[in-house]
């Protein structure tokens, strides 16, 4: 029998298509996109095509039509047409005249183009962060009244549960991106509700720093029981081990090719996020006091070198110890980053003096066996112990981060929703 | 699309979304991430028109657009060890080397087996090689065509193509 591999090749994507619903939904973001960033100078029937297809995507500005407030309403519909509503409506909090563009409008349109289970989960994690960020900046102002706090609160909860569902689904597909996400979104959490803390004067991020621990805890299981299945945990050393001994050889070189792909992928984890953490640093130093900026070098040197560790860790083939010298070093610079963005008006003290130098836990040099034979395993982080000590001589004032709905420049799926 | 409207565009996505979804899935080797890349595309060029760009050849702009981002995600997802695992990898390849595409066999195939194992096998090639062997026989670009997108001489997507089939078979062997 003559085989032409090529006719194979044709007949594999001959029957490799986008079901009817795929493509449905992939137009209908198109058409949002489009109806969003519309082609400037457009035709009378164009307007009206854009009329009809923005129908959707601006009903939520509709409240601005019922408030007869026709000044502002102008000068909103003005930058909404012309496209720049939705960069200015970005900085706004809550109050502001723009602030329902900014969450009507510019993170519809960040949900609608989340496609894949990772974005989706990304985006929420980035808008729980948000409402917190704005929580804590109201209350350091002293204006976070209590309707305030309960609308905040109640669309961060809505966030946070729908990041925490998409976590779960990711751990079904993909333990590794799925501890990688988790470890970002708790790290975050509880950096923010040690801002909540320093901002609660009055008691009245109370009830949303409860509600921010709870959902911490949520992902930290969630983390953990990953941590689990990509056989990372201290307990789950111990199962190898077990099944090392009983001579189940196969299943322990699988376990071992999924701590591989663990660590590394906790490894390019922490390595964006040592940048993201140095870029931010780079733009509020000049706000920063000695002290605090060189406490914040210190805290991403300590990172970096971390992640040093973990390459070394990873090339001697010790994936466990590998990925959590990873984990640390990710943990450090996502609380660092939550920091420096806190918004301007608030004055904080969260920058600790550093740790000593993560070199003297252990000798990375020349240990190129597994930790999979070790007598004591390491332990599973607690990325919840709130480890950042408070130094009372350092104040922080940094400023909002403006950022903007970045649509997949880079082709990662990600969706950037800046602060 | 010079003075185009969002119906022109709509259009273009309509004929090319299909396509470009086939060769990322093939490319990447996860639906999820090639309906994101395929959406990206689609806005990428969106973005580009409204800043004001000509384009001339929907096709070939889409897929290089495709092409770039694909490249990208690689860059980023394999920063240090996609050159080490090239060299291994190449090394196989060049171990491999056999008659070329076409072989014969006594056994009688399932041809639907035989292209399930085609679908699975193309993502496991090298990224070179699956990039080249995507664009010529599942989008039906032609060498030359290939060698524009991607910056190569048409000889080095012709050599290219010809080890890519030849590795193909041997993994499926």
């Amino acid at each position: 029998m003559k085989i032409n591999l090529i006719d194979y090749i044709k007949k594999a994507g001959e029957t490799t298509s986008l079901s009817a619903l795929e493509q449905e939904k992939l137009e209908g973001v198109l058409t949002e996109y489009m109806a969003m960033k519309p082609i400037r100078g457009v035709s009378g029937t164009k307007d009206a095509r854009l009329t009809e297809v923005r129908g959707g995507l601006f009903s939520s500005l509709s409240f601005i039509h019922l408030k007869k407030r026709y000044m502002p309403i102008a000068i909103i519909l003005a930058l909404v047409l012309s496209g720049s509503a939705s960069y200015a409506a970005e900085g706004s909090m809550p109050g502001d005249l723009l602030y329902p563009v900014k969450v009507g409008v510019n993170e519809k349109v960040g949900s609608a183009l989340a496609l894949s289970t990772e974005s989706k989960a990304t985006l929420d994690a980035k808008l729980a962060e948000r409402r917190l960020a704005e929580a804590t900046h109201l209350a350091a102002d002293n204006k976070l009244t209590t309707v305030m706090s309960a609308r905040l609160s109640n669309d961060f909860e809505a966030h946070a549960d729908r990041a925490v569902a998409n976590t779960k689904e990711l751990e079904k597909k993909d333990a590794s991106v799925a501890i990688g996400f988790a470890s970002n979104f708790e790290s975050s959490l509880v950096a923010h509700e040690t801002l909540l803390a320093e901002v609660n004067a009055k008691g009245e991020t109370d009830n949303l720093r409860a509600l921010v621990r709870e959902k911490a805890l949520l992902v930290s299981k969630i983390r953990m029981n990953a941590e689990g299945q990509a056989e990372v945990s201290a307990r789950s050393n111990e199962s190898i081990a077990t099944r090392k001994a009983t001579g189940v050889s196969e299943v322990v070189k699988v376990d071992a090719h999924v701590k591989e792909e663990t660590a590394l992928a906790m490894g390019r984890n922490v390595k964006i996020a040592i940048k993201d953490a140095e870029t931010i640093l780079a733009r509020v130093e000049g706000r920063l006091d000695d002290s605090t900026l060189a406490n914040a070098k210190a805290q991403i040197r300590v990172a970096l070198e971390l992640a040093v560790k973990g390459d070394s860790l990873y090339k001697a083939g010790d994936f466990t110890s590998a990925f959590h010298a990873y984990q640390d070093a990710l943990v450090t610079v996502r609380k660092l980053s939550v920091y420096l963005n806190a918004s301007s008006g608030v004055n904080i003290r969260i920058l600790a003096p550093v740790k000593p130098s993560p070199q003297t836990e252990s000798d990375t040099g020349g240990n190129s066996e597994t930790n999979d034979d070790a007598d004591t395993p390491p332990e599973s982080r607690e990325i919840l112990l709130g480890d950042i000590q408070v130094d009372s001589s350092a104040n922080v004032r940094t400023e909002t981060n403006a950022g903007s709905v970045n649509v997949g420049g880079s082709g990662s799926g990600r969706v950037n929703v800046g602060l | 699309m010079k003075g185009g409207t969002e119906e022109d565009f709509l259009a273009v996505f309509r004929e090319h979304y299909d396509g470009l979804f086939r060769h990322a899935f093939f490319r990447v080797s996860s639906r999820e991430r090639a309906l994101d890349l395929t959406q990206d595309t689609f806005i990428k060029a969106w973005d580009y028109l409204r800043g004001g760009g000509e384009v001339k050849q929907f096709k070939g702009f889409l897929y290089r657009i495709m092409h770039n981002l694909i490249i990208d995600e690689y860059r980023r997802k394999k920063t240090e060890s996609l050159d080490d695992m090239s060299d291994e990898r190449r090394a196989l390849i060049d171990a491999d080397l056999a008659e070329g595409g076409v072989w014969e066999t006594e056994e009688r195939i399932d041809e639907e087996e035989l292209v399930v194992k085609v679908r699975e096998q193309l993502g496991n090639l090298p990224p070179d090689y699956c990039s080249v062997v995507t664009m010529r026989y599942i989008d039906g670009f032609s060498p030359k065509e290939i060698a524009k997108m991607t910056g190569e001489t048409e000889n080095v997507i012709s050599v290219r193509l010809h080890r890519a089939i030849i590795k193909l078979r041997t993994m499926l062997s």
